[in-house]
């Protein structure tokens, strides 16, 4: 192994050594109604959908920096924000809400503010990554989500309107209980298969056919750094059972995000791997875009699918970028690439979801994480980029409205969307409204849910002082 | 002794070791100048734009712009390192900090016919008082001063709705405003603007006048501006425009030349829709002039996108008929292609020489190229090509002195080709049906005169031709199945339907009188039928229909003698047919044209073969397989990446700057991995005498973060 691919690898199983081994500290409970750290959203809305102020907004706190116990998993009653029935100053108004007179000040208001009722609140393992939910029957969503804490859980949830049902055996209110180790392994002879640091997941709809990333490899035996592999966890979300021949070895390139197709599952990862397929009807069939020949980039980040799969779309690394690439054969035995777009990025590319436009093409959504400095300001606190693939064009960006923006949760209302941003480095949640996906450059804020943590996690910041001046 | 005095007494050791250490530090910093310019911590190197001896380059993250010092006299002996221009602190570097993000840069251009100095020589770029620093999504524009003496952000100007494209004029003279070009988009309709911007005199004062823009044109719905270019000689604005038809439909788009003065516009014929716009600067010799010729950057989206075939290309027009430029040869230039990636920024560079693996020694090795087209693409290569060249006709008459004969520049556009070994077949083997390889070719005879009776494809035959090959991987099929005439779905409505194969849309022509048509059903193959004759879209036969296939649901065909042999590329896809004892050209698409003394001013076939007598033994599939070559390799640079001994993350080249007195180029990379020093974003020096061509290059002029 190289020295640089040495350091790429020990540096993060450094740091999950590091915090794994911290001691857990007693009463160390995250407060109620706090987001902290927040990575992965999803917003549940029952088909058909009935009304834009209905569904419930699910946000994963990742406790990142363990200064809690354990993460979190929140259940918002979307309907409780509106102002209709929450208090004057402290909801969220209907769709499309006008811009923020204050930019981006002036419609801030925390969960605590909600009733009791309107929020539900459930134990998660630490370092939550990014999640995805499926409608099962009678409006209940089954929600997964995956944790880089010890055992490497993933905790399966079920959730009627905004309220959680944690389905490990043995769970209360506390969902790491029973949940799934992909790493019980790790004790066996070999240690392998295993998913260390599982990231992100995705489910396929309707037959519920989900996907696990990982971001380390699995070394074999365990812990000797010896055969490094990478593996990924196959799964149904509606009957989650987990086996050894559930793993799929996909070389030693890590994998980073992924998106579901009708035929593949399509996984980020990282330059030599940056984009790859995993064939759902012949799981050992991996193929390589190779995305790399055409746009030189060192890794890649989250990815989204057009409904029609024509299209995907990329955020890379080193240089952040936006990738549009024509997909064809995306149900065939071969399927083919090409870049069509590549659009330069704000600092810290992360996530990217996409939405049809009533009249044709797509519009994309990303979300850059800035500096990733408590101390930024203006657009280096992080951004959301709109692109809009018909114009070719970024048409909108949004910045300054919070640090770090990572996690986004999409509620459609046609022929506009809502979009729920996660403030990542604040615990806070950004909501912006495009009222008409046919004028994507008509993106603003609306409001942001939540109360900042800058001051807990960074009281000298000038986060902090910003926050209390 | 008292704790005071103890402390000065210890301020007093630590001193001298102290300003020992300060002055090692410094002497180390002065050492380091000479190689390196001091870090000025850029992030976001996107766009370039060069005014005089300044090269403004984006430090996007940053929302601020940074000025490389560039003059030819710059640093020890006049050799550089250049550096960044220095803060009133000259310990820092210069930040200019605008508006938003700044992505893109443009300066006012405009073109002498005389030179000024070391910089402007004739037909050479007349520095303007402005760059204007915009970016995607933003619905402003940035105005900042170019001169040294007002290098600061002078004017934000608001622009209603997110800039797509934008473009500047310099002013016609002394006291005369520059003009700024730009375009919006609004509810999915672009729109052009345009604006006065006074002299610095005006606009660099405690409250500047207020900009006031004008509309020039309001596109249809669905059609964006995708690229502008000011005609400052022609006193023109091109722009070029791009709609998307509703559902994953055609990417189109149009590109025109409009007079801003009288809203008159005429097309420039390029033929496909176009997302980058640039034309150049003259010759100082007086034989190619500014502005004659507008290029422009295919968009790929029209055409499949980066890496397919034919797609991501550079197309020019001539700027007076607006229809497609002539070549040397009379005949419309062809595109400059790129296999693989996008290209991202595109300028040129006149009057100079670039280092060539295909130039003379005599040269020193130096193509004399008039006029140079780079292009950054986004798989990581910087691009030479030919814009004007100098291609040897052959007729070039040779001096007294037996010397090398003078070749006079021609009007060209082409990639310099750096590649001196002809195009061949390797790696030849043959396998069975299964894929198992033969352990020994068929017998080879030879080629030539002199050639006995070989078996099979003859190996020394396989010739390829300069500008039309492609390197692929070919395979020679016996019998084999014909393309796009496999698994033809086709169901017969009558029993007399039954000796008719449909075929509509499909190359019927590939099949030939004899071909075997093999019939399937459900249940999988089930007979086979020789096809007689083709009329229109369908294939026939005389055949009696097998009993099992009454109920066919497709067919494929395969082929037959005359021509069993069925040659395949692994890009090309179906290239053709041949027969036993025959040799055949198959022609390509030229893609590059060669000089005239190479080619003898004909097109070569892609791929000349020749095939001895049947094969022992060979059965339905049995193949030969090899690799083609081409003989041609596009001149590029691009830096190794390599962790320990290259330049690890610059491996995406952005922005590209030339400067006219001297062979130096700057690129910009935003690709570089962060340090707690530096940023994301670093600028190169090139000097394209030195660069090791087309291959991974680790030496450098210099680098700027």
């Amino acid at each position: 192994m190289s020295s640089a691919r040495a350091t790429r690898w020990s540096l993060p199983a450094l740091c999950a050594a590091l915090l794994a081994c911290q001691p857990p500290a007693a009463d160390r409970a995250m407060p109620p109604k706090q987001l902290y750290f927040p990575s992965g959203m999803f917003f549940a809305q029952p088909e058909p959908i009935s009304a834009p102020r209905s569904g419930a907004l699910f946000v994963a706190s990742s406790n990142f920096d363990r200064r809690y116990d354990d993460g979190r998993m929140t259940g918002i009653d979307i309907s409780a924000l509106s102002c209709s029935v929450a208090p004057a100053g402290s909801c969220l108004p209907d769709f499309p809400a006008n811009v923020m007179s204050r930019y981006p000040d002036g419609n801030d208001f925390p969960l605590e503010s909600l009733g009791d009722g309107a929020i539900d609140e459930k134990v998660l393992a630490s370092l939550a990554g990014e999640m995805d939910g499926i409608e099962t029957t009678g409006g209940v969503f089954r929600l997964l989500v995956p944790s880089r804490a010890e055992n490497s859980l993933l905790q399966v949830m079920d959730a009627t309107g905004h309220r959680i049902t944690c389905r490990g055996e043995g769970a209360t209110d506390d969902c790491s209980v029973g949940a799934i180790p992909l790493e019980a392994n790790r004790t066996t002879t070999s240690g392998v298969p295993r998913v260390p640091a599982p990231f992100s997941v995705s489910i396929s709809r309707p037959d519920g056919d989900a996907f696990v990333t990982s971001l380390q490899f699995a070394d074999s035996p365990a812990a000797t750094g010896q055969n490094p592999a990478v593996f990924t966890v196959k799964l149904n979300a509606l009957n989650p059972q987990v086996t050894d021949d559930s793993f799929i070895n996909l070389g030693n390139i890590r994998s980073q995000s992924v998106a579901m197709g009708s035929r593949y599952a399509f996984m980020t990862g990282a330059q030599g791997l940056a984009l790859r397929l995993i064939d759902r009807q012949s799981a050992k069939r991996v193929i390589n875009a190779a995305i790399e020949l055409d746009f030189n980039l060192l890794e890649t980040r989250g990815l989204a699918l057009a409904g029609d799969q024509s299209e995907v779309f990329v955020a890379a690394r080193s240089p952040d970028a936006l990738l549009q690439l024509h997909v064809r054969g995306a149900a065939t035995d071969t399927p083919s690439f090409s870049l069509a777009h590549a659009e330069l990025l704000p600092l810290g590319a992360s996530q990217v979801r996409v939405m049809d436009k009533p009249s044709g093409g797509h519009v994309a959504f990303v979300t850059s994480l800035g500096s990733q400095s408590f101390d930024a300001v203006g657009q280096t606190q992080g951004s959301l980029v709109v692109y809009d693939d018909e114009a070719a064009q970024q048409v909108a960006i949004l910045d300054g409205f919070g640090l770090q923006p990572y996690g986004l949760a999409l509620q459609p209302i046609p022929p506009g969307v809502r979009l729920y941003v996660g403030l990542f480095g604040e615990g806070r949640i950004a909501v912006v409204d495009i009222p008409d996906l046919d004028r994507p450059e008509d993106a603003r804020l609306v409001a942001r849910l939540g109360t900042s943590h800058v001051c807990v996690t960074n009281p000298s910041s000038r986060g902090c002082a910003a926050l209390n001046p | 002794m008292s704790p005071s005095s103890q402390a000065v007494l210890t301020r007093r050791r630590i001193l001298p070791y102290a300003l020992g250490a300060a002055a090692l530090v410094a002497v180390a910093l002065a050492c380091s100048q000479a190689g390196t310019p001091q870090p000025g911590g850029i992030s976001g190197t996107y766009d370039m734009a060069r005014v005089g001896d300044y090269v403004f380059v984006t430090s996007a993250d940053l929302s601020e712009l940074r000025v490389i010092d560039a003059h030819g006299d710059g640093g020890p002996n006049g050799a550089g390192p250049r550096d960044w221009v220095r803060a009133p602190n000259p310990l820092q570097a210069l930040e200019i900090p605008v508006d938003g993000r700044p992505v893109g840069l443009v300066k006012d251009l405009r073109y002498t016919d005389v030179a000024v100095d070391d910089v402007t020589p004739a037909g050479g770029e007349v520095a303007g008082p402005y760059v204007y620093a915009f970016a995607g999504g933003r619905s402003q524009i940035s105005v900042v001063g170019a001169d040294p003496a007002i290098f600061r952000q002078v004017q934000v100007l608001p622009t209603g709705a997110p800039v797509t494209a934008a473009s500047a004029q310099g002013p016609s003279g002394a006291g005369a405003s520059s003009t700024l070009y730009y375009a919006t988009l609004m509810g999915g309709a672009g729109q052009l603007w345009a604006v006065d911007v006074p002299p610095t005199a005006q606009l660099n004062v405690p409250e500047p006048p207020a900009l006031s823009p004008r509309m020039l044109l309001q596109m249809d719905a669905g059609e964006a501006i995708s690229a502008l270019q000011v005609l400052p000689t022609r006193q023109e604005l091109a722009v070029a425009t791009r709609a998307a038809l509703p559902d994953g439909g055609v990417v189109t788009g149009r590109t025109f030349a409009l007079l801003p003065s009288s809203g008159a516009t005429r097309p420039l014929a390029f033929g496909a829709p176009i997302r980058i716009l640039a034309t150049h600067p003259g010759t100082s010799d007086g034989r190619f002039r500014s502005e004659e010729k507008l290029f422009g950057v295919v968009d790929e989206d029209s055409c499949g996108g980066g890496g397919a075939p034919n797609c991501a290309r550079i197309l020019t027009v001539d700027v007076a008929s607006g229809q497609p430029a002539l070549d040397f040869t009379g005949q419309a230039a062809l595109p400059i292609p790129f296999p693989r990636g996008l290209p991202r920024a595109l300028t040129f560079m006149a009057n100079r020489k670039v280092r060539s693996n295909l130039a003379p020694l005599d040269a020193g090795g130096l193509a004399d190229l008039p006029l140079v087209g780079l292009v950054t693409n986004t798989d990581g290569e910087l691009v030479f090509f030919e814009a004007v060249g100098r291609p040897v006709l052959g007729t070039e008459p040779v001096p007294d002195d037996g010397g090398l004969p003078d070749v006079a520049p021609q009007w060209t556009l082409r990639h310099s080709n750096q590649e001196f070994l002809p195009g061949v077949g390797t790696g030849f083997f043959y396998e069975d049906a299964g894929g198992a390889a033969f352990p020994t070719l068929p017998p080879q005879a030879g080629c030539g005169e002199d050639a006995g009776v070989g078996q099979g494809l003859q190996q020394c035959s396989v010739r390829t031709g300069l500008g039309t090959a492609v390197a692929e991987q070919v395979t020679i099929l016996f019998e084999g199945r014909i393309p796009d005439l496999i698994d033809v779905f086709d169901m017969p409505m009558t029993p007399a339907d039954e000796q008719t194969f449909h075929a509509s849309g499909k190359p019927v022509s590939r099949a030939m009188p004899g071909a075997r048509i093999v019939l399937s059903t459900a249940a999988g193959t089930c007979g086979e039928v020789s096809m007689t004759s083709i009329s229109g879209t369908d294939l026939m036969t005389t055949d009696p229909i097998p009993p099992g296939c009454t109920n066919r649901t497709s067919f494929t065909v395969r082929a037959a003698d005359p021509e069993p042999y069925v040659v395949l590329g692994q890009f090309s896809g179906y290239i053709g047919r041949i027969g036993d004892q025959a040799s055949r050209d198959f022609p390509g698409t030229p893609y590059y044209r060669p000089d005239p003394v190479v080619s003898g001013g004909v097109i070569p076939p892609a791929l000349r073969l020749e095939m001895g007598i049947r094969t022992a033994g060979i059965q339905r599939d049995f193949r030969w397989v090899f690799q083609t070559s081409t003989g041609f390799q596009p001149l590029f640079f691009s830096l190794s990446t390599d962790p320990t001994t290259g330049w690890p993350g610059y491996h995406l080249p952005y922005g590209v700057a030339a400067m006219p007195d001297a062979p130096r180029i700057f690129v910009s990379y935003p690709s570089v991995p962060r340090t707690p020093l530096l940023g994301t974003g670093a600028v190169i020096e090139l000097n394209p005498t030195l660069m090791v061509p087309s291959e991974a290059n680790v030496q450098i002029g210099a680098f700027y973060r």
